[in-house]
């Protein structure tokens, strides 16, 4: 009988078998630890990125109160603007247009602001580099390396913005993708990967006090399941967050974070406005603001945004140690 | 019939064997050596990630808390801290000077019945200093001010003052102006003044930047060197870099960038526009070891500036060596880590240039092994100063502000270092 020979065939492949698969397990393990530490680092990761766009609503949230001390309130035809949380004119609890009107963001009333990108923002422009190349075509002799700039420069995306008969694309390029409803600010589409990463949530406290909450997740700013079901209606509510359950996972999964901000009406005033070089100078009366893209410079000419920052500076913030009860 | 047939291998066999096993084994064995060293290189990555992280967390959390500058767990404070306070001379007048952290009850500096007059004396922190009152308003006109004399902004002197009763009759001035004498005067506007002057002695210069409102002009008149018809030098009247003076460039309010002769009341911009004025802390991990000196020294330092725009003062102790020496804190995170870890540090620095305040982030990473360096800086938008303040309760802790849905107002019923 061949036992034994059939037994030394057997313990060559068992040998084998062994090798291939200890080293399999090796590899195996190795891989497994590699992915564990990436996923690790991942999580890791995506903690930190929550946290960076919860601290980006903070500058949203300041940006917004900054400019609801004055804008958009212009529904009607007058143009109005409004005159300051405080109102600069006498004092009284903006922001207003006429004296003597109700303040159009009430106290205690939070608003939630949650961000997302439009698909078409408004006045966008093209992302063309050079509207104006220089023409390389030796056989155009009229146009062969002259810079003419015979295009404007930028461009809008709407088409055809210049032609008379393109009203429909000049409202495109004012108002971006906003769907216009009156009396309603503008809401632009989405783009559907820049939804339910981050939020802002404004409540006034006080004249010019405000609880700014600054969150990155899906809530989209609600407090509760309830409250969602409450503004929103029950079926997009439950569209939105399935229910008060998974709603509390979404809300156990997202960074929030509590400041206290106080909006002035100071404006900064600027370099050499009202004292010794604004005198010796030309620009007595220029306001160049504190984030101003051009530099001041002798002989320089104060632009457009050189102009003064028109909507208040932020006084003060506090990062608050705890969740406050109302927000 | 016993079999014949062999049980062994022949030499050929044998050597075919050796040949394609080396050739196996080698492979394997560069593969596992590329496997591992591409785990290796993964993980000490994956380290590096984790060290960015928490050295990230750990400055976003020092700009929402300052506790580099303040730790309000660390309580008593240490004899050297920025609660402390200590007099300070100048222009021959010794003040009592607070710094950053310093309560404003210590200092005298707090209003607990407010009027809402100019008799208020006193920091009201529950004022939101609208633009329709009066008494937030700036009296003068900067563009009267004259050269070479300490009437900086105009006379009205007699509109506005730090006393409520100043003797405007120096002929000094007078004579050199061809100005009136007025006597003794009452002028209508004295809250301003004074509360220019409290939180500068409250707080220290950042913390009067802080304070007060984007558009103030940072100048009134008082106990200058014309007694009550100049303004103090300490306000207005830049000294040249003094490259010699270990504590900043000079122990004043004013920026260089108007000259010497020309200087007048700036706003916060001309003020920082050559040079920066830092929050000095007492910390053991700035270069300078601020933790160590003496609390009057320490007072001086968060009272001066220092030349950061320009080069000739960059590397002296006036400059941005000094500068940094002194306002950043360069803190080690995980001292006790294993030797082949790489060092990480988390810096934040505390400064107003150039019109801004700027929370300067710094994550450092130093790898024992090669030696490299890495880092990452930033700036953020987070707690200021006054938050900071409010934030802390006067005897060590965190104050607690909460609210109701009934009375939206945060409120907290600690007392901060605000508070009366």
């Amino acid at each position: 009988m061949p036992i034994v020979s059939r037994s030394v065939g057997g313990q060559r492949r068992g040998t084998v078998l062994i090798l291939v698969a200890g080293i399999c397990a090796l590899l195996a393990s190795l891989s497994l630890a590699f992915m564990i530490t990436m996923r690790a680092a991942a999580e890791e990761s995506r903690a930190l990125v929550c946290d960076a766009q919860a601290r980006i609503m903070l500058y949203a949230a300041c940006n917004y109160i900054q400019e609801a001390s004055r804008l958009g309130y212009d529904n009607g035809p007058d143009h109005g603007e409004a005159h300051g949380w405080i109102d600069v004119r006498d004092g009284s609890e903006g922001p207003k247009i006429n004296l003597g009107d109700p303040p159009r963001f009430a106290r205690g009333v939070p608003r939630r602001f949650p961000m997302y990108v439009w698909q078409q923002t408004r006045y966008a422009i093209r992302p063309t580099t050079a509207y104006n190349p220089i023409s390389t075509d030796e056989a155009d002799d009229s146009r062969f390396g002259r810079p003419y700039l015979a295009n404007p420069d930028p461009q809008p995306v709407a088409t055809e913005f210049s032609s008379a008969s393109s009203t429909g694309q000049v409202r495109d390029h004012l108002h971006g993708d906003a769907l216009i409803t009156p009396g309603r600010d503008p809401v632009g589409t989405p783009r559907w990967n820049s939804v339910n990463l981050s939020w802002f949530r404004i409540l006034r406290v006080d004249q010019a006090r405000f609880l700014v909450t600054c969150g990155a997740g899906q809530t989209q700013g609600f407090r509760s399941f309830q409250e969602a079901s409450t503004d929103l209606g029950a079926d997009a509510a439950s569209q939105l967050f399935g229910d008060a359950d998974m709603f509390t996972q979404f809300r156990d999964q997202e960074v929030r974070a509590w400041y206290q901000v106080e909006w002035s009406p100071a404006v900064i005033g600027g370099i050499n406005n009202t004292t010794d070089g604004g005198i010796i100078g030309a620009e007595h009366f220029i306001m160049l603001p504190e984030n101003a893209s051009h530099q001041y410079y002798p002989g320089g000419v104060a632009s457009q945004s050189n102009s003064r920052n028109m909507v208040g500076t932020i006084r003060w913030i506090q990062r608050l140690t705890t969740e406050p009860a109302a927000w | 019939m016993r079999s014949h047939r062999t049980i062994g291998f022949t030499l050929i066999e044998m050597l075919i064997a050796i040949a394609l096993g080396v050739i196996i084994i080698t492979t394997c064995a560069a593969g596992f050596r590329v496997a591992s060293q591409s785990i290796s290189v993964a993980n000490r990555l994956a380290l590096e990630n984790t060290l960015m992280r928490s050295g990230y967390f750990a400055a976003v959390t020092e700009a929402d808390y300052w506790e580099s500058f303040d730790d309000p767990n660390a309580m008593p404070a240490p004899a050297t801290s920025l609660r402390g306070s200590a007099p300070l001379t100048y222009n021959g007048v010794a003040t009592a000077r607070g710094m950053a952290f310093t309560p404003m009850n210590q200092m005298g500096f707090t209003c607990a019945a407010p009027t809402g007059t100019e008799a208020d004396r006193g920091w009201d922190g529950a004022y939101q200093w609208p633009a329709s009152d009066p008494r937030s308003w700036y009296h003068g006109q900067i563009p009267e001010f004259m050269h070479n004399i300490d009437g900086k902004f105009g006379f009205y002197e007699v509109f506005t003052h730090l006393n409520s009763a100043p003797n405007l009759s120096s002929t000094a001035l007078v004579q050199s102006a061809n100005l009136v004498a007025y006597g003794v005067a009452s002028p209508l506007h004295t809250w301003l003044p004074n509360q220019l002057e409290g939180m500068k002695n409250a707080l220290g210069y950042y913390g009067l930047y802080d304070y007060f409102p984007a558009n103030t002009f940072f100048g009134y008149y008082g106990h200058g060197d014309w007694g009550d018809q100049s303004l103090s030098h300490e306000w207005a009247n830049p000294d040249a870099p003094n490259t010699a003076t270990p504590n900043g460039s000079q122990f004043k309010l004013s920026g260089f960038s108007q000259g010497y002769d020309y200087a007048t009341v700036n706003g916060r911009n001309n003020n920082t526009n050559a040079v920066s004025f830092p929050i000095v802390p007492a910390s053991g991990f700035t270069d300078f070891r601020t933790d160590t000196l003496p609390v009057a020294d320490l007072v001086g330092r968060n009272h001066s500036s220092w030349v950061t725009n320009t080069y000739h003062a960059a590397g002296t102790s006036a400059g941005v060596s000094g500068f940094l020496g002194n306002a950043l804190v360069r803190t080690p995170l995980m001292e006790s880590r294993p030797a082949y870890w790489p060092a990480l540090h988390v810096q934040v620095a505390r400064y107003a240039n150039q019109c801004r305040f700027a929370t300067l982030c710094r994550i450092t990473w130093r790898s024992p092994l090669t030696g490299a360096t890495a880092e990452a800086s930033f700036t953020v938008l987070s707690t200021t100063l006054r938050g900071a303040r409010q934030q802390r309760h006067q005897s060590g802790g965190w104050a607690t502000w909460t609210n109701s849905t009934s009375d939206p107002i945060l409120r907290t019923t600690d007392a901060t270092l605000d508070s009366p």
